[in-house]
């Protein structure tokens, strides 16, 4: 049996008494990208920030590629195969766009600079950054901060990525390479847990979709169960039935 | 093609100017020039934690007056280590306490201004235990009236070459380091700790890293300093004044540039000099108050440093 490339097991994490996560358990395996929605405050920065072990779990497991990275130290864990886009972009603005890419590289996998060079250099084609790959972090539009925190993900090349919202803000031909290029990923044998609010991509890209609410996993299935289930729309919007078909 | 020829031509004739400086200048200049290059490199010791990483130290005279009196004493009181062993012990002194300073605050996170009032702390405790001990057992520190140094390199030439050398070498590594994984590590660590973390960067070992190279680096330049002047005394090597001068040099020249710290020293270590001439002697103070305006007026015109400055306005003509 494939061990799952992540597996949580009784997650659960308070703020001030705050039930942000509460036994949060589910598997990921290879090669599936699985869409994570939810309502505002309902615990899916917390889910990812605990997994990249920004911030420490009060009890449950995280097992990453079969091995427990509760307690590791995020760079420990990215090494270990995790990568992760944040909702709000984190370039490193005084370095260029190669440069983040090379950084990320070098980090986690890359022996020599050259190997790291040459994999930046192939991403910059994949996600069409070649005009950007001297330019500033801080001199991006907000679509192409998108975009480059992605290729400086993938320069890590990890097993496991972590995306908020990647396609938010992208007009339709950046979306659509960024979607192409996830899905290319996905098919070299990668996992993807993706945040996002677009039913639109949600139905392009996943293959099962969970829905969190108040910390709890409230529903998961295919992308179709989920989004037609009337409970979906209590949860999210809280409007009538109907709006999600 | 005639561009890069001339470029050539003027490195050239700066590269034969430096060699034979001391054979034209006279003692006066040849001291200023001095300072101005210990100045420059003491800067960019500072420079590395202060501009590539981010952590402002208001303490470096710590490593600084720890290498100037570890060769002092090892000089004056065990001259079979020789000049080599004095600078040596001077480099590890100041590697020793800024390990043990990057080792206390990133381990119990003291960073941003907490960061800076314990560098402060730990230069002040140095200064003052330094000031108020004449005797540490056999070994004579002198105290509030200081030590005379009776070993080292003799001569302005040789110290002037010295330094040269050293600064050239530094700023040389520090450039060609700064587009290297330790370089780049570093300014991630300065624009975002936490996403530098995220993407794999053993952000402890980095910043422990460059903050002890620093303190190493800085120690040998209080040795160098000690040799030159044939005298310390704590208030001067540890002082507080010293510190800030290597954090204006930096900041004013431009932190996030190779050279911000030599033209800081260029602009300020003659200017000192200038205003002390012409105005200090006819009233007492006008020189620093002078000083200090064009500090400021320096701030205003260029908030983030010369070097930036002149690149932002290169950049935008059209």
């Amino acid at each position: 049996m494939n061990t799952p490339v992540l597996l949580l097991r009784e997650l659960r994490k308070a703020f001030d008494g705050i039930e942000a996560l509460d036994s949060i358990s589910f598997a990921i395996r290879d090669g599936e990208v699985v869409g994570l929605m939810g309502p505002n405050g309902a615990g899916k920065t917390t889910l990812f920030n605990v997994i990249s072990g920004l911030v420490l779990p009060d009890s449950g497991e995280i097992m990453l590629q079969g091995a427990n990275v509760v307690g590791l130290a995020p760079h420990r864990i990215c090494r270990l195969g995790l990568g992760r886009t944040f909702q709000y972009t984190r370039l490193f603005d005084s370095l260029t766009v190669h440069e983040n890419m090379v950084l990320a590289s070098e980090a986690t996998h890359a022996r020599r600079r050259e190997e790291a060079l040459l994999e930046a250099t192939r991403i910059l084609g994949m996600l069409r950054l070649e005009g950007h790959r001297e330019v500033l972090a801080s001199a991006l539009s907000t679509g192409y901060r998108k975009v480059a925190e992605l290729a400086r993900c993938l320069a890590g090349r990890p097993k496991l990525l972590l995306l908020d919202e990647p396609t938010a803000g992208l007009a339709g031909p950046l979306r659509q390479l960024v979607l192409k290029v996830l899905a290319d990923y996905r098919r070299e044998g990668h996992s993807i847990l993706i945040i996002e609010h677009s039913t639109q991509t949600m139905r392009e890209i996943c293959d099962r979709l969970f829905l969190l609410d108040r910390g709890r996993l409230a529903l998961q299935g295919s992308v179709e169960e989920v989004l037609k289930n009337p409970q979906t729309e209590d949860v999210y919007l809280g409007i009538h039935a109907g709006s999600f078909a | 093609m005639n561009l890069n020829a001339a470029w050539s031509r003027w490195w050239l004739l700066v590269s034969l100017a430096l060699l034979l400086l001391p054979g034209f200048a006279s003692p006066y200049v040849l001291h200023w020039i001095i300072l101005i290059l210990m100045y420059s490199y003491l800067g960019q010791c500072w420079n590395v934690v202060g501009g590539l990483l981010g952590r402002l130290s208001l303490g470096h005279a710590a490593f600084f007056g720890l290498g100037a009196y570890l060769s002092a004493l090892l000089g004056n009181q065990f001259t079979i280590v020789g000049l080599l062993g004095s600078l040596a012990g001077a480099c590890l002194a100041g590697l020793i306490l800024a390990t043990m300073t990057a080792l206390l605050t990133l381990r119990y996170r003291v960073d941003g201004v907490y960061f800076s009032l314990f560098t402060i702390a730990i230069c002040e405790v140095l200064r003052l235990l330094v000031r108020s001990t004449n005797k540490l057992g056999k070994l004579r520190l002198g105290g509030a009236q200081g030590l005379i140094v009776n070993s080292g390199i003799h001569g302005k030439p040789a110290h002037y070459y010295l330094w040269l050398s050293l600064l050239i070498i530094l700023t040389l590594w520090i450039g060609y380091g700064r587009k290297r994984y330790w370089g780049l590590a570093a300014i991630a660590i300065r624009d975002d700790q936490k996403a530098a973390e995220m993407i794999g960067i053993d952000t402890f070992k980095v910043s422990l890293v460059v903050l002890a190279l620093s303190g190493l680096l800085t120690g040998l330049g209080g040795a160098l300093y000690a040799s030159y002047f044939q005298y310390i005394n704590p208030d001067e090597v540890f002082g507080l004044p010293l510190s800030i001068s290597l954090v204006v040099r930096s900041v004013l020249g431009g932190r996030d540039s190779v050279v911000g710290p030599v033209l800081g020293s260029l602009m300020l270590t003659p200017l000192a000099e200038v205003t002390r001439s012409f105005v200090g002697s006819g009233a007492y103070g006008v020189h620093i108050a002078l000083y200090g305006f064009s500090l400021v007026l320096i701030t205003i015109l260029a908030p983030e440093g010369i070097i930036p400055r002149l690149k932002r306005a290169k950049a935008s003509r059209p």
